[in-house]
Parts: structure tokens; sequence; C-alpha cells
């Protein structure tokens, strides 16, 4: 069964020009995605989700200078601190996106945050590397939030009670970039004492303060748990991605989004050689794909040493050793979660999955 | 072509062990439900809050710690040593100083209310089917200093037992299961004492003043210098006494 919906409101060209000499803003395909949060009439409540459609681009120009933090656009004509500011955890609520970049292809859909802007110097200060992308192409947009997605004031009806125990929750992953897995969990508090719980609004579990404004970075999937039996649609508008995404893998859990709202399998994710294979699952890295049930299904690449024994080289969920798998599909508007041993962090790029 | 089947079947089986991080999301202590709300005192009725040098654990005593009679010897002799042997099977879960970080992992929103929320904790393998446990402690911030509390009360409640909302501590999974443990009535108090269904006075703070509520106090651990003074007593009485003996040993020699 299909669970989500896909509606093309108008295809723009991709690139119109604009007043400012050698500026372009992206006006990429508009649309809307519905995402069916599973209730638990059918299994444990548990749907994991993305947020594909783009919010929309404030500033796209070309990078003419860059060192290890910054990018300069000479041709830059934003105001001092534009596209400035931090969610409570410490996330930049804006990014740039590599759009394009002719002298290297691998950097397009790589995103960093902006810590700064400066419009006498025309830089733009950021919390990663942006060095060496003298003359590639980006846009600015503001990262979808907690707010933006399921509503300032929950208008998409989850579940909310006065703590995490008597909602619905959202799940967002941390990693630490060694293996550490750490969770933030967002809820919708409804107040019943008038103002003992800090009254109504988006909470983080453990504490205190609006969490409404917690940013969801274009990269970073989520995870939610329903405690009702029924289904709850969110609607979410925006644009589609029109260049090829990149999202950084870390050793351990990634909870990650799928850029574009279109159905993906197995073997389109692209990210079978970054992840480490082996004869079963416990010897592999790993794809977690949350099921209708809400249940994981787990997939790896298997390597069979055997020459066939344990059912050949292949895809294949954790369980069914010899079936192929490799076109078994990710639903659009889903998240999963990517295990990896590796040490080393891994760029996944995905290439634009349809013309 | 049975070996076939079974090697991919055992290779599932020990994949099984290792696929997921066990991790539960825990709440505890202080809740409002069914109009009434659940405060945590000292044994002086003051509320446990900040200022007053106190911890709040989730935890569970070792496997096969028979607890009722473990309570039942230490308040049948409850001195500092049998406290800090008692205190030794239990093992925490999480602890928390009654919020002197308000705003991070835990929430004193008025006094003596306060709960903590853990959006992912790893359960050890030895906790998982174990019923857990609210222990308060005064006079101590660390749970490693537990035998040095001045106070305790140790709560728990009959579902943390027998339950399926929230039962007995689950082994966690890779997204973390919800386990609050917050009650606004605690059906068993080991340790302490328990006084419900009452109108909560003004050292409740504003907003909680005039409302119901149910109060799990600690319960004084005796001092050593207490004890001291109680040998002391003995001491002198037991002297009393012999000498009494003895004088009557030697009114009777006379007599004789």
């Amino acid at each position: 069964m299909k669970k989500t919906t896909l509606v093309l409101l108008a295809s723009l060209p991709l690139v119109a020009p604009l007043l400012e000499a050698q500026t372009t803003v992206h006006t990429n395909p508009v649309g809307f995605i519905n995402l069916t949060i599973k209730g638990t009439d059918a299994g444990k409540g548990l749907t994991g989700i993305s947020v594909p459609m783009l919010p929309q681009v404030l500033y796209s120009g070309v990078i003419t200078g860059s060192t290890t933090s910054t990018i300069t656009d000479n041709n830059a004509t934003w105001a001092d601190d534009a596209y400035v500011g931090l969610d409570s955890n410490g996330t930049p609520t804006h990014y740039i996106e590599i759009t394009a970049n002719a002298n290297d292809a691998t950097t397009v859909g790589s995103i960093i945050g902006i810590l700064d802007s400066d419009d006498a110097a025309n830089e733009l200060t950021l919390n990663g590397d942006p060095s060496g992308l003298d003359g590639a192409s980006y846009v600015i947009r503001e990262s979808h939030t907690i707010a933006s997605v399921f509503g300032e004031t929950n208008s998409v009806g989850l579940e909310s009670g006065q703590d995490s125990g008597s909602s619905d929750l959202i799940y967002k992953m941390t990693n630490d970039g060694n293996g550490g897995l750490g969770w933030g969990i967002y809820y919708y508090q409804t107040d019943p004492t008038g103002g003992l719980f800090g009254g109504d609004g988006w909470r983080k579990s453990g504490v205190s303060g609006d969490a409404k404004d917690t940013v969801i970075l274009p990269t970073e999937g989520l995870i939610v748990r329903r405690i009702k039996n029924t289904d709850v649609t969110i609607t979410i508008p925006g644009s589609i991605k029109t260049n090829s995404s990149r999202t950084q893998i870390l050793k351990g859990y990634n909870l990650v989004s799928l850029n574009y709202p279109v159905d993906m399998t197995l073997s389109s994710l692209g990210i079978k050689d970054l992840l480490r294979s082996g004869q079963d699952s416990a010897s592999s890295d790993r794809v977690y794909l949350i099921n209708d049930s809400g249940l994981f299904d787990i997939y790896y690449y298997q390597t069979d040493p055997t020459g066939g024994l344990f059912g050949g080289n292949g895809w294949r969920k954790s369980g069914f050793a010899t079936t192929n798998a490799e076109n078994d599909v990710v639903p659009a508007g889903h998240s999963v979660i990517i295990y990896r041993e590796d040490q080393q962090q891994a760029d996944w790029s995905i290439d634009v999955p349809f013309n | 072509m049975k070996a076939r089947a079974i090697l991919p079947m055992f290779a599932l089986f020990l994949s099984g062990i290792s696929l997921y991080s066990q991790n539960i999301a825990l709440g505890y202590g202080s809740t409002f439900a069914n109009g009434e709300y659940s405060v945590f005192d000292d044994a002086n009725g003051d509320p446990l809050d900040p200022t007053n040098n106190a911890l709040l654990v989730a935890g569970y005593f070792d496997a096969g710690y028979d607890v009722t009679a473990g309570v039942s010897a230490l308040k049948s002799d409850f001195t500092v040593a049998n406290f800090s042997s008692f205190v030794s099977n239990f093992n925490e879960l999480y602890s928390d100083d009654f919020g002197t970080d308000v705003g991070n992992a835990s929430a004193n929103i008025a006094p003596g209310f306060f709960f903590v929320d853990v959006s992912s904790l790893a359960v050890p393998a030895a906790a998982v089917g174990e019923t857990p446990y609210i222990m308060a402690l005064k006079g101590v911030t660390d749970f490693a200093n537990a035998g040095l509390a001045t106070e305790v009360g140790l709560f728990t409640d009959s579902s943390f037992a027998t339950g399926v909302d929230p039962g007995q501590i689950p082994a966690g999974e890779l997204i973390p299961t919800n386990y609050s443990l917050k009650k606004e009535v605690y059906s068993s108090v080991l340790l302490g004492s328990a006084l419900e269904d009452v109108t909560l006075g003004a050292e409740y703070g504003g907003i909680l003043q005039g409302q119901t509520g149910n109060i799990y106090a600690t319960q004084a651990v005796p001092e050593p210098s207490t004890y001291a003074m109680m040998l002391g007593a003995l001491s002198f009485g037991f002297v009393y006494y012999k000498r009494r003996i003895a004088g009557k040993k030697t009114d009777q020699k006379q007599e004789a």
C-alpha cells in the first residue's frame, strides 16, 4: 500500500535570472507530499519520515573565494547577520547547499550550516569546511523546524499530553561521530494544570523551554511514535531537489532522510559501496527500515564466502539470506537508519532519481 | 541441502543478538493525574527541592535479593551500618539531585514536585525484568554516597512488578521505548511515609498550594551520634544495673 502522495503543482524553470548581475534564484518544481504517521491499530505505531520538500530559496549565488570556515560571494547582497541563528540544540537555522560545481561534481549536494554573515566582506562563516568550493553555485535556505513540519500548535493533530509518556513522540537521533548514539525526544505538551508544566507547546523531553524552532536538517530523518490507533496525515508543501543529494554517514547509527519525494529501492539508494559486507547481518553494516507494522526490516549487503551456501551475494533482508532484496521499496517520505562500523566518515550521494 | 537451510538460520540466530542498541526513555518522579499531584518531602515535612541536598533515584535491587525481608530486617535494627549494607543491594538506573540542573535533565517546577525525563538510557542486562523502585535520599547528591544519606524513602507500585504499563524494567530497543515510573500514587511505601489525598500547603509554592496531593516522605537514618548516645545510655544503665546487682549481693552478703 502506498502511503505517500506527491503532487507537483507546477514545474518552473530551474534557473531564472534575477535583477542582480550574476545572482540567480533557483526555482525548483513545487508541490506537496502527504506523510502518513501510522497508528497502533496494525502495529507498534512507529513511522520513519523524511521531509523531502524544500523550504524556499532565500538567496543564491556563486562562491568567489573560500577558506576552511568561510565563503565569499563578491556579488552578495545580503544584509549583515542575515540568515544567522541557532536553535536550542546549537544547530544553525540556515544553511548553504552546493547546487552545481563544474570543478568538483562530488561536492554537489553538500550542506553546511551558516554561523555568521558579513555584508561588508560579502562573507559567510560556516560550521563546516567549504575550502576549495570556489566557482560553485550555492543556495541559502532556512531549515525546516518542528513547527514548520508539525504545526506551531500541533495542527497536524499528534496526540498531546502533559509529558512525553502521554504524547506522541518525535525522535531525532544524535551521533557523536564515534558511534555514540543519543536521542532527542519531542512532543506537544498540553499542560493540564494551567501552567505548572510551563503551558502548552512543543517540548524536548527532559529540557525546559519551547522547542518549536528545533531545526530539522534536510539530511536528517525523523521517527514518530504514535500512541493512538488512528493514522495521522501530514501535508508538507515545498520545492523538490533537482540536484544530487549528499549525506554524511558517521560511525554507528545514522537516522537519515531520503531527499527526493519518490519511492526508492535498496539498490537505487546507491549506498552499497559505503557499507561493510559480510556473510550475514551481524558481520555487515545495515540499513534499517520501519515497515507498516512499526517494526524494523533490517537489510544488509551479503557477501557469501562459500560461493553460494549462504545464499549468494546481494541485498538481503535479515532472516531471508537467500532472497534477493535489491528491489525492496523504501517508500517516498520515509527515513532510514544506516549503521556503519567504519570510523571513517563517508559521503553518501544520491543522483536525482527522476528526469 | 540441509546445510544450506541450517546455516542461514544459524547466522540469523547469531545476528539477532547484536543488531540493536538497547535503550529506554525513562521518566520517574512526580506527576499530575486524576486531579492529584505527587510530591516528595523530607522527614520534617519540608518539600525536597534544589535547596536541601537530596537525590531521587530510579533503580532496582540485585536479582534474588529479598526486598521485603531486607526492609524488615533494616527496620528492626536501623543502624547506619545496616542501612549502608541495605543500599549496597540497590542499583541505580538513573539519579538526579532534585533539579539543581534545572533545564537539563530534570524539572523541579515547584517545591517537592520533581520529575526526571531521560531520553535515551542504556539498560544494563542485570536490570531487565527486575522490579523498579523510587528511592529518595537526603544528605547526598550522588548515589555513590547513598550509604551516607541521613534520610531515606523507598517507594514502588504494584504495577511496576506485575503490570504491563509500565511493568518490570524492559530491555529497551533501538528506538527508546517509553518507560514511565511517574505515579500520582505509589501503592507501596517500604521506607519513609505517605500522606495521601491531602490539601497541599504554602510550602509547596503558589502553584500547588491548595491542590490535592499525595506526599511521599523520607524517614531519618539514625545517626551514629544518636547511637553513641543510645549506647552511652545503655552503658550507663548497664553499669547502674551492675552496681545495683553488686550492691544487692553486698547487702545479701552483709545480711548473711
